[in-house]
């Protein structure tokens, strides 16, 4: 049994059917992301544990106990949400001791906590600044100080980097995984950036039309997808249609040529397959290697220290995706024609409906 | 070489700011000028003239009309309009603030809000004889209400509410006072973010700590400034106390108006220090306004 769990929850909006039969279970000092695109129902599971909204169905329990029916003020959970939560009139301080201040917490222990907080999100000189008067990475740290401030049983995350600027974002998100570290509080993290939900998460649930699609650790949501919708969502990948032709050996046929793959080994012969690659996997030659597919690069990105280029192959076979570090991408020019490869052990194998 | 071909003539990037900037100016000069031209031709030409009237006898300056104001009857007028704006304007905030919070609560019907505010676009603007026409049909001593609550055991002016006192005209003001506060507190409250609440809900807050610590505080300033405008069409309201009452509630308006038309007599110069003495009130409600805005508003200045 998990310390935060939600159960068979659903949820509509009138006819719009917005979670349906969700559950999942957090462990104690876990660090979980919902990810997924706009309108996927991760927010609104957010909401449904933090108490602002109530499901049709389904319960909520915390520490063993059920919390469903619970008004939000009664749930001692912390929540920090997208931007300018908070309160304008009082400076940083008076909005960390907000929640201790409405539970009559003595004014000594308040300023105590609140010096506390301060000190661990960095804002100790910005004591006495109204929030107007903070950038927004500071306006977060402050929401998240104050959130801690009541000593929730769990912290809740609602896309709160979603209004700064890249830089800051990274700080920040390394930060707030820092302070759950130090705090050990069971985190739930909201987000739609998958690059976020990936660099910081102990477990990582990818959301779609209102359900779980995986449940997973960082590396197996990227590195094993169970299903196509979290290969395209979570990362860059080529799709490429695909047959088993020996299960036993894992031998699929791609466009014509037997090539192997070490994960359609187990499959039925005859079962239609994506063959997957990501763009790290893939290894660019001179046309006519051995045993390449060849294409003309269609595509060049320059990001800094990696190089991204896109492949389109050869009789409208579609295109692959690949990355580089910079220096080697010298002479992949768009127009040059090459071939492409990858490790028997590279491609993820996925049933084709 | 470039410092000569820009020399030769090619714009600088600095003088087509310079060019934009001026062009720019005389955008702002074309549409804000003639409503300076305005202000200055219809409020600052006047208040000088007026300042001018109340300061000036048959031999020129003089302190006479402005110390006329402490007349019994002049003060007696300043007491009621300041009782009678600062009680309207009261009514006006209270009643007007939980309509249109109630109006803008979730659940309610689709509609009512532009229904309401429609409504109080009109109503705000029906004041002078007609207002007091229907309050005069309706409330007077033989109002149809006045009659009903007589038929049912309710008598009103029995029980000494008289329309043409300054609670009846309270409750006349309050007809516009009230859907002036609903126009003017509207964005406010539509300004208060669901993250604030939610946030202190959040945080254990029960709604009265949020209205306590959050919600009022951040509209504090935004209350004080419609009890100021409310304040201020109460106070210069004139048309509708003068039809009801008829001039028996003495008011400043009534008075200023009586002394220029010549029905008890006839001084502009005694207008002229009554309006005079207007602008004193107002001024000084305006400045308390401006020290009690600092103090609340101090968290939104930069």
């Amino acid at each position: 049994m998990g310390y935060l769990e939600v159960e068979g929850v659903a949820k509509s909006f009138g006819p719009a059917k917005v979670l349906s039969d969700v559950s999942l279970a957090l462990e104690e000092g876990e660090f979980v992301s919902l990810l997924g695109p706009s309108g996927c129902g991760k927010t609104t599971l957010l909401r449904i544990v933090a108490g602002f909204e109530e499901p049709d169905r389904g319960t909520v329990r915390l520490a063993g106990t059920e919390i469903t029916a619970e008004p939000p003020a009664k749930r001692q959970m912390g929540m920090v949400f997208q931007a300018y939560s908070l309160f304008p009139n009082m400076t940083a301080e008076e909005n960390i001791r907000f929640g201790l201040k409405v539970r009559r917490v003595d004014a000594n222990e308040q300023a105590e906590r609140a010096q506390e907080l301060l000190e661990l999100v960095g804002l100790m000189q910005h004591r006495g600044k109204y929030p107007h008067q903070l950038s927004g990475g500071q306006q977060q740290r402050v929401a998240l100080a104050r959130a801690l401030a009541i000593r929730p049983l769990a912290l809740l995350l609602d896309e709160p980097l979603s209004a700064l600027d890249a830089k800051v974002r990274v700080q920040l998100r390394e930060e707030i995984r820092r302070i759950q570290q130090e705090t050990k509080v069971t985190t739930i993290f909201v987000t739609h950036d998958q690059e976020e939900a990936l660099s910081i998460s102990d477990r990582v649930v990818v959301m779609h039309q209102g359900q779980l699609s995986q449940v997973g650790t960082p590396a197996a949501i990227y590195g094993e997808p169970d299903n196509i919708f979290v290969a395209r969502f979570v990362g860059a990948v080529a799709e490429l249609p695909a047959e088993v032709v020996d299960g036993t050996e894992g031998i699929v046929e791609l466009f014509g040529r037997k090539v192997r793959a070490a994960r359609a080994q187990g499959m039925a012969a005859g079962t239609r397959i994506y063959f997957l690659l990501r763009p790290e996997t893939v290894r660019v030659g001179p046309e006519g290697a051995n045993g390449g597919l060849d294409g003309t690069i269609a595509g060049r990105t320059f990001f800094g220290a990696l190089t991204s280029l896109r492949i389109e192959l050869a009789d409208g076979h579609g295109s692959v995706t690949t990355a580089m570090p910079s220096d080697q991408a010298g002479e992949l020019t768009p127009g040059a024609r090459v071939s492409v490869s990858w490790a028997d052990d590279a491609p993820r194998i996925l049933r084709r409906e | 070489m470039s410092e000569a071909a820009t020399a030769a003539g090619a714009p600088t990037r600095a003088h087509r700011a310079g060019l934009f900037a001026r062009s720019g100016g005389v955008l702002t000069l074309i549409f804000v000028g003639p409503f300076l031209l305005y202000v200055a031709a219809f409020l600052i030409l006047p208040t000088l003239m007026l300042l001018a009237t109340a300061f000036s006898g048959a031999h020129g300056f003089t302190w006479r009309y402005v110390g006329e104001l402490d007349q019994a009857q002049t003060l007696i007028a300043f007491r009621n309009s300041i009782e009678l704006s600062a009680a309207s304007a009261l009514v006006g905030l209270v009643i007007g603030a939980l309509a249109a919070y109630f109006v803008m609560r979730p659940g309610m019907p689709r509609g009512l809000g532009s229904l309401v505010t429609t409504f109080s676009a009109v109503a705000a603007n029906f004041a002078g004889v007609p207002l007091a026409f229907a309050f005069i049909a309706t409330l007077g001593s033989l109002g149809v209400i006045t009659v009903w609550l007589k038929s049912i055991g309710i008598d009103l002016y029995g029980a000494g509410f008289r329309l043409y006192s300054i609670l009846g005209l309270v409750i006349v003001y309050a007809y516009f006072q009230v859907p002036l506060m609903i126009i003017v507190i509207t964005p406010a409250l539509e300004a208060l973010r669901k993250q604030w609440r939610e946030a202190a809900e959040n945080l254990g807050a029960s709604s009265v700590d949020y209205w306590r610590y959050v919600g009022l505080p951040i509209l504090l300033p935004s209350l004080l400034s419609a009890y100021i405008l409310l304040f201020g069409n109460a106070f210069s309201a004139y048309a509708t106390p003068y039809a009801i009452s008829s001039g028996i509630v003495a008011l400043v308006p009534v008075e200023i108006s009586n002394v220029l038309s010549g029905n008890v007599m006839l001084s502009p110069q005694t207008g002229a220090a009554l309006a005079f003495g207007m602008i004193l009130v107002m001024v000084a409600v305006m400045g308390l306004y401006a020290l009690i805005a600092r103090q609340v508003g101090r968290w939104a200045r930069p």
